[in-house]
Formats: structure tokens, sequence, C-alpha cells
């Protein structure tokens, strides 16, 4: 087996290397191409890409259960805890326990929510959640309503926006959760049992899983992960405002599918998700710096996102053409000819 | 009967009804420890459902479970497993994305202190099980990259590697190779040996016989008969089963095949991962004529089926029906010029299971009954009338959802969808598997019937007495090639068996270790 083979066999099962290809693919000709591109300007990167890592996480938990499951309440999440955050904390540290609480407590409440109208009533989990964004929405009209004023208590901002020698604080908060993570998926019996749901239900239930907890805490884990990154996103960009969250709809979703989350389920890849979100925010930059409208950016978006999926959808298809092979090829031993075996 | 065994477990009068339907009634089994308990019935007849009882998936409606003397419930397959009961399930259970030992371990993980899942532990430990089963399958593989057979050994690993006091085994080794089914009965010795009280579910009458100790029929959900399996014989079970003396067979009527009605020629089908799944395959039928295709599982008959269907794109070579070459490469219009295949998996290629029986039947022959812009009801009925009565599917009313019909009347409804179509070439891919004898015999009858209409059927299987009783000729697949064909009366087992083992690994197929398997016929 020659170099190439063999890499490709090792990517197969570690998906998470093309993201990380792609980032420094486009970060080498970013550098080539622009000269004011630079170490400095990665860290800007890293800093946005986090805050997107932080919700990519918790959307690659409830993908990872299968069967279509998606948590698109995620922006609304994101933008109603960024006004409770502002309107519980008001810009003093002393409040900032019972704004974090806050936030926690709202991402357990629509995680929960979420997790009863998949689990419990059997709601597609594509209309549920589109659903409980809206509700949402209105929610977060109402709070904008009780705004006074914008201000960020000081140590949340350092959280959102210092550097410790150049390297963002939310950028260090991102990598640890995301090797948490991946912990929590290869070392731990939830991550196995999310994996085992999420690829083969009926036999997790005959193996005595419990797929509704497991599927459940998936969404409260995607709730409150949006929860606690719209806090900090309020806090990032020194208020709120509706539709804050809203990129981080699409942008969530491809980073778990660029990652190499498949979207089928059952295999999730937290180190893929992270490398995803930075590739993502690099190529917004590059379109920003090529000049394309927002629009164009977010079509390009789109895009990406389509052309993953349809090629994950071609891998997944030559995987099980694979699987339904007949022997093993190892041990095949060809005969020169179709010989016909006669009866003595 | 006799007390050479203690019993272990026992149901009293245990009842399971669905809604509106009973499926087990009033039924009295007993498990005997060190012992293979069998359990034998039509497809329907409740086996399924007894034994989901005993795992705990499925909760009694009425009755008792005695658990060495004491009355237990099970709420969940997993309280069944806490007790000591362990099922090998009929439908492969596993999760292809894990590797081996992680399948094995799932829900009971070797963790530390940390809950940090301890690997090596479960590979080391897995490794045991999977040695004892021979089949040179590692624990650190990842299961989709198994053959369906290997699978099927992971399951039964991961059964045996729950320690189970009782272990039921719900058709084991309906996707194993001969060799392979070897491997598993030295299991079950051993098993026997350490008085692990084992059911087991087949519909393989040779092999209960051989392995069995205890036979328990059941019919219509109804324990008909219970013995020790030294006196008993094939007759014998078959009575039981189906409440008379059936021929298994439908015997050959001497007609003479006509003209050819198809032929392929070179039919290739490449693997994604090299090489080919079906290599280089050419064969001709004639009219009324039933080609046999016997091969183990993963030969490549239904690949060869899928590609004469036009299902794989990439497939090459050339099919003829009539002496007229078929260019049209997709399913629909190959279907158009006479082509209809019977799928192996009735359940999810070949029926609508929440249609009705009739709009299953005339689900691929609509366009028949079309007229302008609508179904003729009165046309679509009569055909749907006809074909009930022609395949004597028994149903009470067509309208009634299919799914509700036993296994063998569910593929005598998938035969007919085909029928409908007007099909010249029948491709029939294990047109009995998971059917019970009665239902067997019906659906060979009806194979030798439409045979003498001039249909040309080829089908596919791995049973090899099935193929010898009833192709005109047989070929024989083996690794995506033909390795073999013969006509009837040339035709032995040993000669079928040897063509279907070559080009496979060396040792794993030896010829000497077949012999013991088909060579005690009746």
């Amino acid at each position: 087996m020659n170099g190439l083979a063999t890499f490709s066999l090792w990517a197969q099962k570690n998906r998470w290397v093309w993201s990380a290809i792609g980032v420094l693919v486009l970060w080498l000709v970013l550098s080539v191409v622009t000269n004011r591109f630079s170490l400095n300007s990665l860290s800007g990167i890293m800093l946005s890409a986090s805050f997107l890592t932080v919700v990519g996480i918790g959307q690659m938990f409830v993908v990872t259960t299968g069967r279509g499951n998606i948590d698109l309440s995620v922006a609304s999440v994101i933008t109603l805890s960024a006004f409770v955050a502002l309107l519980t904390i008001k810009g003093q540290d002393a409040n900032l326990a019972i704004g974090v609480g806050a936030a926690i407590l709202l991402g357990l409440a629509v995680g929960a929510l979420n997790s009863l109208l998949v689990v419990g009533l059997n709601i597609p989990a594509i209309i549920a959640t589109l659903a409980t964004g809206y509700v949402l929405a209105t929610a977060t009209l109402l709070s904008n309503r009780a705004i006074s004023g914008f201000a960020v208590s000081p140590l949340l901002k350092t959280l959102a926006t210092g550097r410790v020698s150049g390297v963002p604080v939310m950028a260090v908060i991102a990598i640890v959760g995301v090797a948490a993570t991946a912990f929590v998926l290869r070392y731990t019996v939830f991550g196995q049992l999310l994996s085992a749901v999420g690829q083969n239900r009926a036999a997790a239930r005959l193996a005595a899983i419990r797929n509704n907890r497991v599927i459940a805490s998936a969404f409260i884990i995607s709730s409150v992960l949006a929860s606690l990154n719209g806090l900090l996103l309020g806090a990032y960009i020194g208020g709120a405002f509706l539709e804050m969250g809203q990129p981080y709809l699409l942008q969530s979703i491809a980073a778990v599918v660029l990652g190499g989350t498949l979207i089928f389920g059952g295999s999730a890849s937290a180190v893929g998700t992270l490398f995803a979100s930075i590739l993502l925010i690099l190529i917004v930059t590059t379109m920003q710096i090529v000049g394309l409208p927002p629009g164009a950016q977010d079509i390009v978006q789109g895009i990406v996102v389509i052309f993953v999926l349809a090629l994950a959808g071609r891998q997944v298809l030559s995987r099980r053409a694979a699987v339904d092979r007949a022997g093993d090829d190892g041990t095949l031993k060809p005969e020169q000819n179709a010989v016909a075996i006669r009866p003595e | 009967m006799s007390p050479a065994h203690d019993v272990i477990l026992k149901l009293e009068d245990v009842s399971k009804v669905y809604a509106g339907t009973v499926a087990v009634k009033q039924a009295n089994f007993e498990v005997r420890k060190g012992a293979v308990n069998v359990l034998v019935g039509e497809n329907g007849a409740g086996k399924s459902t007894l034994m989901k009882i005993i795992a705990g998936v499925e909760q009694p409606t009425a009755g008792r479970i005695l658990l060495e003397g004491e009355a237990v419930s099970f709420s969940s397959s997993g309280d069944a497993v806490a007790r000591g009961i362990g099922m090998v399930f009929q439908e492969l259970n596993l999760f292809g994305n894990m590797t081996v030992a992680e399948n094995i371990f799932a829900t009971r993980e070797i963790t530390n202190r940390l809950g940090k899942i301890d690997r090596k532990a479960q590979e080391r430990r897995a490794g045991e099980f999977l040695d004892r089963l021979e089949a040179g399958i590692r624990p650190d593989m990842l299961v989709e990259d198994l053959r369906i057979g290997q699978q099927q050994l992971v399951e039964i690993a991961k059964a045996v590697s729950l320690d189970a006091k009782i272990l039921i085994m719900d058709e084991p080794t309906s996707a194993l190779s001969a060799a392979e089914v070897e491997i598993l009965f030295k299991v079950i010795a051993d098993l026997k040996a350490r008085g692990v009280a084992i059911v087991y579910i087949s519909h393989r009458l040779e092999e209960l016989i051989r392995i069995g100790d205890y036979i328990t029929v059941l019919r219509d959900g109804r324990i008909t008969g219970q013995e020790e399996m030294k006196n008993v014989d094939t007759q014998w079970i078959v009575r039981q089963m189906i409440g008379s003396d059936a021929k298994d067979f439908a015997k050959a009527d001497g007609h003479q095949p006509g003209e050819e009605i198809f032929r392929a020629e070179e039919i290739c089908l490449p693997r994604v991962t090299g090489g080919l799944a079906v290599d280089h395959v050419s064969l001709s039928l004639r009219a009324g004529e039933i080609l046999g295709i016997y091969g183990l599982m993963g030969a490549g008959r239904s690949e060869l089926f899928d590609c004469i269907m036009g299902r794989h794109g990439h497939a090459s070579g050339r099919i003829f029906i009539a002496g007229k070459l078929v260019k049209e490469r997709d399913t629909t219009r190959r279907i158009r010029r006479g082509l209809a295949l019977i799928p192996e998996d009735r359940q999810r290629e070949g029926l609508v299971s929440i249609l009705s029986v009739a709009s299953n039947l005339t689900l691929a022959s609509l366009s028949r009954f079309v007229r302008l812009f609508h179904i003729r009801g009165a046309a679509e009925r009569q055909a749907v009338v006809r074909m009930v009565r022609e395949l004597a599917i028994k149903v009470a009313d067509p309208a009634q959802e299919v799914s509700s019909l036993s296994g063998g009347n569910q593929q005598k409804v998938v035969i007919g969808k085909a029928l409908l179509t007007g099909p010249k070439v029948l491709l029939m891919d294990e047109p009995s598997r998971g059917i019970d004898v009665g239902a067997k015999a019906d659906v060979f009858r009806t194979m030798r019937k439409l045979s003498r209409d001039g249909l040309g059927i080829l089908f596919a299987t791995s049973d090899l007495d099935e193929v010898m009783a009833l192709s005109d000729r047989i070929a024989v697949m083996s690794n995506g090639r033909l390795t073999g064909m013969f006509d009837r009366a040339e035709a032995t087992e040993a000669a079928i068996v040897a063509a279907s083992a070559l080009g496979h690994g060396p040792g794993h197929l030896a010829p000497v270790h077949l012999a013991p398997v088909h060579g005690e016929q009746r």
C-alpha cells in the first residue's frame, strides 16, 4: 500500500483532517496573496471561531443522535441569552453569578422543552426546534423593550475579548471545551451511548440503552452551550441586538458537517468542529478581503455546506456498497477462469 | 419427559395479546439447563414473541414466568440480562461505526474510576470470546468492515460474553456459511457443557435435529408438541408445525423447457474497494425453466440480480430477452421489457408495509389500470382478486394492511406484484428466506406452476436441499464468479458444495468440513 492510500484510509476514519487541511491551505494562500495577513489576524480569526465552536459543539451532540435530529433554536437562544444577560448583570461584576445562572437556566429550559417536543411528543426535531426558536424570538422582542442601556460586566468582557500573551482567552475556553468534549466522546460511557443511539436506535434499545435520555441530554447540552455563547457574545460586542444569533444557525450546522461529524448520526468529531469553525471564519474573512457583500458571503457558506453534504452522502453510499461486498479481498484467491467443476 | 436436565425457566399459561390479535395463547414452555431447547413453528406462530417475553423485550398479557422456581417479571431487556438471560436477535443489532470490542461491551463498558473507558481491557476480553469463534475477527476491527456472517458471529460473541444462564438464539445461522455453522455448534456444545440453557430457534430442520435436545413446536400461538429430540424425526416436526405431513417440495412435472428467453453475457460489477463483486458472469435461461443459483452468503448472487435489473449504474455486460439485446439501463424500463425481481429483503425492498395488500399487489403495474388520469378501480380490483386466488394468499380482505400478513403470505404478495407486471423472466432472491415450511411448499408450488406457464425463473438460494429439489439446472457462484453449472441429473451435493467454496480463503471452507452438515440426508 502506498502512502496516499494509507492516508486516504486513515482520513476516512479521521474525517476532521480535511477541515484541518482546509484551514492550513487557506491560511497559507491568504498569507502569500495578502501581505497584511499575519499571526495577529489569525488570533482574531481564532477569537471569532471560538464563539462558533461553542455553538457548533452543542449542535454536534444533537446531530450525532441521528434520525435527522438538529437544533434550529440555537440562534434564538443566543440572542435571548445575550438580552437576559444584559438585563440581569446590568454591567456589574457582582451580578455576574446571577447572570451566568440565568443563562444556564435559560439553556436548560429550552433544552428541556426541545427534548419534550422531540423525545416525548415525537415531533421531528427540525420542526420542533424551529418552532421553539420562533417562540424565543418573541420573548427576545419583549426583552428588547425592557433594555434600558448597554453595559457589560468588566470580568465578562475580559473573558470574551481579553488576550493572554496574544492568545484570546475565549480561544483557550473553546479549545479546553473541545478537548473535554473529545474525551467524553471517545472515552466515556456517555460518548459510547451517544454514538450507539445515533447509529442504530433499535439495536440500542435492545441493548437496554435508554435512548430517550441520551437524546434529551444532547438537546440540553446544545441549548446550554448556545446560551453560554450568547452571554459571551453579548459581552464581546458590548451589547445585544435582535437577530445577533442568526448567523450561527447555518454556521453551526456547517461547522458540524464540515468537521466530519456524520449528518446521519452516530459519529462525531469535536476536533473537526473546531477546525471547521476556524475554516468557516477564514472563508468569511477571505470574502471580506475580496470585498464581497454580506449576502454573497451567505451564498458561499450555503454552497460549502451543500458541497460537503453531497460529498459526505457519496462517501456513505460507497461505504455501504463496500460493506455489502462479498468477501475479504485480503484472503481472496482469484481463479484464472470460471472453472466448472464437474461431478466425478 | 426425562428429568435428565433440570428446568431453569418455566412459562406458565403465558399469553400475549397485541391490539386484537393473540400472538401467544396460554403457552407452557420449559427451558432446561445444559441443553439445547429447540423452538420451531411457522412464521407468525409466536416464536419470536415468546422469546421476546423471556428476554424482557415484551411483557406478557397473562401468565407467569418462573426463573429457578421464582416468579419474575422483566420490564426491559436490561432486567432480563441482569437475571442472566441473553438473546441473539434475528436481525443484526450492531453498531457499524464501532469496533467489535466496543459492540461486545456496549452498555457494559469497562471503565476506570474516572469513568474513562479501558479500551485495552475491552479488546483483551473481547479477544477471548472471539478466539473461541475461530473466525479471524480481531476485536479492534470496525463492525461495518466485516462480512455479514462475521457480524453474526460478533452478535453471538456479544451474547456469550454476557455469561448468561439462559441464552436465546433466534435463527443464529441464517447468515452463516457451513463452516461458520460448525464453529457455532462447537460453541453451543461448549456452553451446554458449562450448564447454560440454550433456546434455539431455526427454520432449518436438519440443523435442529442435529443439535437439539428438547423440541417445542408452536402453531398459531399455541404449543402443539413438546418432546425429547431423540424421539422425533422431521416428519413429526412438520406434522406438528402445519398439522399434516406436507411435502417439502413440489415435484417436477416433467414439462420441457422451451426456447431461450433470457441470456446474460459477461456481467461485471466492480467493488468500491477494487476487484469485482460480480465477475464476468454469463448464463442463459429457457422459457419454462427454473435455474437455481447456489452460493454462500456474499457469493454475489444478489448483486448479479441487481445488475440484471439495472440497479447498478456502473455494472457492465449485456443482457438479452428472447434473443433481443436489452439497451435500457434503468430498472423501470427493464421491468417493462419483462424482467421482474422478488428481492431478498421483503420488508425493505419488496413491500410498502403501511399500504394494503391490494395496493402492494398493483404497485408495480398501476399504469395498466390507468385511463387518462385516474385508476380504474374495477380493473384493479379484478386483478387483485385474481392474484389473491391464483397464489392462494390468505387474507380476509385485500384492503387489509400487508404488514398484518404472515411472512409466507407477504412473500406471495411480493410475487403477485411482480407477476402483475407481466414478466417473461422472474428473478427470485432467496424466495423462501424466513418463511415457514408450509408457506415454503406453497411458494415452491407457485414457482413450479409459473414455470409450467412458460415463465423463465432464476432463483438464488443458499439452501442446498432447495436448489437440488427445485432447479432444472443449477448454477453455482463463489466470490462473484460462476464456478459451476450442472444439469439436474448430474448434480451432486458434494460437487455443488465444492464449487461454492472455490476462491475462498485456504482452509476456511474445506469440503471435508462440510460433509457432515449435508451428508445426513433422509
